[in-house]
């Protein structure tokens, strides 16, 4: 017997608007309480949920996919009844699992499914804001498999990566987990509803913790729900076993079952699985997972670079799209598809930098002109090679002239003096009015001298 | 007439409303909806709605005292199709305590007289859309139907009306009795009125799921021919029906058949536990949907110390029909008896649907009396709830079944006699169009 953590994850699915009506669902967004609600999320006598949200359908097939879940040929929505004043009917409508048996980080997936999340209760002003309510949820079930914190840390690591590579989390409202905790001789313990990675690993911790020494002492460690104190980190009990409320689950007759046939699934799945599109990144590309998990966090910069790494060096452009792209866009605060900025102009900038046309630092400079001005990629890359081009033609004539110019100093050069190198690189520089860079021009004359032989 | 003289003509001979058929009169509202309202299909025809459906700003009880004062803050999809149609709604009509009846008795704001014979109830739920309708305030009036709420009222009072297939009226806005099993009705004094309701009232409602596969309501086209037509006839909807309903009855059906219908013998089994079957899911899904009704958001807020005690005071004003309703689906409902109780009451509504299939495989329509008696006496059945429950008998099966049915009027001497046709699901048009010739040849010519 092992200690034993499992987790039931809340993810506010990022969505337009709520499960089962039209009102927004980013309800941080809501100017004041109460602003982005109808009559069903208000629960009005006599309204009814519309059909279930198509987004967050296909955000909650995509993450079963994505944790390896076997699909379920379709799902009923149950009403849970309780009385509490966030719940604007005093039921929550909470689907039947639509993946099963799924795994991530050697930890098994039992379920997940759709609800809808209740308002927001201040208890201390006796208010409730019914902007959140119904907002979608997408609740993932573990087993108990989970062995310590660090582990708990791993696996919420991948699972947050799975959620960013699907753009299925609505990020600023959080993510919210009941923990269960047993250690051996003790029974099952629940802490409701706690807020934030950081805290699922503070209540994992103090519930070990706590549990260990009651058995240590003697004292039973019986079933019970607990609350997380986010300020103390700690828990205290809630309920124990026996005051477990009664639910009462029965089919929302509402809402008809909702089939989720093959060919809706067709649509709506990823032609690959994350992971294993990760794998495939790593093998194929030779990328390090760190690099490979960088990349696909945002699905459409690992699509950008697939495209781009199907014509150019892999190595160099999961560099320069992990280290500079990405440092860019992070340092304003943009992810790729918001930057709006192209695989054809991408593949400007880096075969430009391959072929040498624009240098490293250009590439930046041009890269930030695009940013923040909007200039094309494509156009800067052709600009400065194009500039390149004129310099050096500019160079090459002056050389020439400087030469014919000066057959003196061109005789002293070939007699061995080595002062007459510096007067003829003098002589360009003085034609190219200073705009060149010297060493480029020494190297210029000198490749002229040869030519002359 | 404009519809100006219409509204006045409806609320002169609605007068101090002697039946207590309305529990709001929109008088000022209806004349100045009238001077505007639209062209269309409906353009100045005065109707009722029942006050369990909601209409932006009036009030809307569902005939309870938890939510007097309450003032819907939307509109009901059916309401907002008939006023785009051009109706005028005169006001919201009586009805039992949330539906929960089968008199109007219920009613925390007094019972609705039958205006054929006002010492007589006039059927419920939908009592005072019967009356509106009987008393010839209103010739069109919306009610719902979860087991017979418009037929039942209909019979009563010598009114048509229709119960539709699942699905093909929106119930957005229409407070919940017994969600899977109802919908917004028609009631209307000839069949003709059912089908213009119908044709505005139904078509498919995104904000009602289970209409998504609804099409448009088409009347049926041309006349119906009953040369041939198959009249399944289930002795079962005669036991214990008194004479004075089953003698016409038996008459109008033999009309039909010298029109050259076949009457049909048949044979549906599982009408023996409709009834039982029927009040375990209205109880069930009723008390689910009394949940909301806490006096936290809206109605009567009870006093007390803490809220658990707030909220049993705000429920405390429910009628004793209503009461008692949710204490037996919380019951039937409850982890360790659900199967026992509201799982059976599943199963029976399966056995009650296949056998509906099954016998529309043999004939087109079925047909019988609409109640199994006339109109009864005010309190004569109130202390008793299951002799209240009995009468439901022979409509229930319909809602349990999913099919349509309606009721039509027959030409009697004394107190209405209502005949009632059930067709199979979405059979809706071919129904009201059978409907229209017993009314023909047995109704109360119009």
């Amino acid at each position: 017997m092992t200690v034993r953590i499992g987790l039931e994850i809340h993810v506010y699915l990022k969505t337009h608007s709520k499960l089962f009506c039209a009102c927004s669902a980013r309800f941080l967004e809501a100017p004041a309480p109460n602003t982005q609600v109808c009559a069903l999320c208000t629960g009005q006598p006599g309204a009814k949920p519309m059909g279930v949200n198509a987004e967050a359908l296909r955000l909650g097939l995509q993450v079963a996919q994505a944790l390896g879940c076997t699909l379920m040929p379709g799902v009923r929505f149950q009403r849970k009844h309780y009385f509490y004043p966030d719940s604007p009917a005093n039921y929550q409508r909470t689907a039947t699992p639509h993946g099963t048996n799924g795994s991530l980080e050697g930890v098994r997936i039992r379920e997940l499914h759709w609800e809808e999340d209740p308002g927001a209760y201040d208890l201390r002003e006796g208010t409730v804001d019914y902007n959140r309510a119904g907002a979608p949820l997408l609740e993932i079930v573990t087993e108990p498999d989970l062995r310590d914190p660090a582990h708990a840390r791993a696996f919420l690591a991948e699972l947050r990566f799975l959620l960013d590579h699907l753009d299925a989390n609505y990020e600023a409202a959080g993510l919210k987990a009941d923990v269960n905790v047993s250690v051996p001789g003790g029974e099952r313990v629940e802490v409701k509803n706690v807020n934030g990675l950081r805290n699922v690993e503070t209540a994992i911790d103090h519930e070990v913790a706590r549990q260990t020494e009651a058995i240590s002492r003697g004292e039973p460690v019986g079933r019970e729900t607990r609350h997380f104190d986010e300020v103390r980190g700690v828990t205290t009990r809630l309920r124990t076993k026996e005051e477990e409320a009664d639910y009462r689950y029965m089919e929302d007759p509402d809402l008809p079952w909702l089939p989720l046939p093959p060919a809706l699934l067709s649509e709506t799945l990823l032609p690959e699985a994350p992971l294993a599109r990760r794998t495939r990144f790593e093998t194929a590309f030779g990328l390090a997972r760190a690099e490979a998990t960088t990349l696909l966090r945002e699905r459409s910069l690992a699509d950008a670079f697939e495209a781009l790494a199907s014509t150019l060096p892999p190595a160099a452009v999961a560099e320069f799209l992990q280290r500079d792209l990405r440092g860019e866009l992070h340092a304003r605060g943009l992810t790729f598809t918001a930057s709006g900025i192209s695989v054809a102009e991408l593949t400007a900038l880096l075969s430009g930098l391959g072929a040498r046309s624009i240098t490293p630092q250009v590439a930046t400079r041009l890269l930030r002109e695009r940013l923040d001005f909007g200039r094309s990629l494509v156009e800067g890359v052709r600009a400065e090679a194009a500039e390149k081009g004129t310099a050096e033609q500019a160079v090459g004539e002056a050389v020439v002239a400087a030469l014919a110019e000066n057959p003196k100093a061109v005789e002293d050069y070939r007699a061995g003096k080595a002062t007459a190198l510096n007067f003829l690189v003098g002589a360009v520089m003085k034609r190219l009015k200073g705009r060149a860079a010297p060493d480029v021009v020494r190297a210029a004359v000198e490749a002229g001298l040869g030519n002359l032989r | 007439m404009t519809a100006l003289e219409r509204v006045e003509r409806a609320l002169e001979r609605l007068g101090p409303d002697p039946w207590n058929a309305f529990l709001h009169v929109e008088a000022e509202g209806a004349r100045t909806r009238a001077r505007r309202a639209p062209e269309g299909p409906l353009h100045g025809v005065v109707v009722s709605v029942k006050d369990n459906l909601a209409v932006r700003g009036m009030p809307m009880t569902c005939a309870s005292r938890h939510l007097q004062g309450y003032v819907a803050p939307y509109t009901a999809t059916v309401v907002e199709r008939l006023e785009a149609a051009g109706a005028i709604v005169l006001g919201k009509t009586n009805l039992d305590e949330f539906a929960c009846g089968s008199s109007g008795e219920s009613s925390a704001f007094g019972p609705t007289l039958n205006p054929r014979d006002p010492s007589r109830v006039a059927g419920g739920s939908s009592s005072g859309a019967g009356a509106s309708v009987a008393a010839g305030v209103v010739d069109l009036a919306v009610g719902s139907d979860t087991g017979g709420s418009v037929r039942a009222p209909g019979s009563f009072c010598g009114v048509a009306a229709l119960k539709p297939s699942p699905g093909l009226v929106s119930r957005y806005g229409l407070s919940d009795l017994a969600m899977s099993l109802e919908a917004p009705a028609p009631m209307a004094r000839t069949v003709g009125g059912l089908t213009r309701l119908m044709q505005v009232m139904a078509g498919p409602d995104p904000r009602d799921s289970l209409t998504a596969a609804a099409s448009p309501f088409v009347p049926h086209q041309g006349e119906l021919s009953l040369q041939g037509l198959r009249i399944g006839v289930p002795e079962a909807f005669f036991e214990g029906v008194e004479e004075a309903t089953a003698r016409p009855v038996r008459a109008a059906l033999a009309r039909l058949e010298a029109k050259g219908a076949t009457l049909v013998g048949v044979e549906l089994p599982s009408l023996r536990f409709a009834l039982s079957a029927y009040y375990l899911l209205n109880y069930a899904e009723f008390a689910s949907a009394m949940q909301r009704f806490d006096g936290t958001r809206y109605g009567y807020r009870g006093e007390g110390k803490g809220l658990e005690e707030a909220q049993a005071e705000s429920r405390a004003v429910f009628g004793p029909e209503v009461k008692r309703r949710i204490l037996l689906g919380t019951y039937v409902t409850s982890r360790d008896r659900r199967e026992a109780w509201y799982g059976k009451a599943l199963a029976a509504k399966q056995a009650v649907a296949s056998d509906f299939q099954r016998v529309f495989e043999q004939v087109d329509v079925l047909a019988g009396p609409t109640m199994p008696f006339r109109a009864f006496r005010l309190g004569e059945r109130v202390a008793d709830p299951l002799a209240m429950y009995a009468s439901d008998v022979l409509t229930v099966s319909a809602n349990l079944a999913g099919v349509p049915a309606g009721t039509v009027p027959l030409r009697v001497e004394g107190l209405p006699v209502g005949f009632q046709v059930m067709g199979p699901r979405g059979s809706d048009a071919r129904l009201l169009a059978l409907m229209g010739h017993v009314e023909a040849l047995s109704g109360v010519a119009p």
